[in-house]
């Protein structure tokens, strides 16, 4: 598991290069219900012209080219936001 | 030890669901976007929650399944590996799955069209909709 967290942030920070993004937060993690894992990208700078549904499909075909089919199943929440946004953002989180 | 139920049996899940599904419909018809996606994540839940009454021969939930998570009603659906080894139906989920929160009920207008259109694209796209896939199942 922790293999395949650090394949997912690697993936993930190469797409943040490519795409000039300002990182302010970079989760990946379990999300407590079987293998699944769960990504929360916050960007400082990057994202304020590029809507969520277009650099949403640009991350998800970024990471499906590096990771491939059986790794990507592990997947279960992908989220990307402003730094702006992540304040207001809430979720609950089932323990 | 006695089991608590959830009070809604399987029957009235599903008039849930009709009706629902109706509002939904309506709700798109009259471009209340953010309603629409509200009404998209119950669909689904209440579909899921169908599916595991069907799954373990049962017509009422015990009070464990009350819960609005949808990841964590796929995991108990049965069906969890159909999405796993389907790229595509699990995509579809994932797409409702990160814009819906029951949450929503509580925000006003905050999803665009383009945010519902894509939602409901995941949701009945013919062959790897999500509600296409799971009304199979119950």
């Amino acid at each position: 598991m922790l293999k395949l967290l650090d394949k997912i942030r690697a993936a993930i920070l190469e797409w943040v290069q490519q795409h000039s993004i300002e990182l302010a937060l970079l989760e990946v993690k379990p999300s407590g219900i079987g293998s699944n894992i769960h990504i929360i990208l916050v960007a400082r700078r990057g994202f304020e012209n590029w809507s969520e549904i277009d650099r949403d499909e640009s991350l998800y075909q970024h990471l499906r080219s590096k990771l491939g089919d059986a790794d990507m199943a592990n997947i279960s929440l992908t989220i990307t936001m402003p730094e702006e946004e992540y304040e207001k953002y809430a979720r609950v989180e089932v323990s | 030890m006695a089991i608590k139920f959830i009070q809604q049996d399987a029957a009235t899940l599903r008039d849930a669901y009709n009706e629902r599904k109706d509002e939904y419909d309506a709700l798109r018809m009259a471009g209340k976007w953010s309603g629409a996606i509200s009404h998209a994540g119950i669909l689904v839940e209440v579909a899921l929650k169908l599916v595991i009454c069907k799954n373990i021969g049962e017509t009422q939930l015990p009070t464990m399944f009350q819960i609005h998570e949808l990841e964590l009603l796929r995991y108990c659906s049965g069906l969890n590996n159909s999405f796993l080894t389907n790229p595509t139906l699990l995509r579809n989920f994932d797409i409702v799955h990160k814009r819906w929160s029951i949450d929503l009920r509580y925000q006003g207008v905050t999803k665009t069209q383009a945010d519902a259109d894509l939602v409901n694209h995941a949701l009945f796209e013919p062959v790897n909709g999500v509600l296409t896939f799971l009304s199979q199942y119950f």
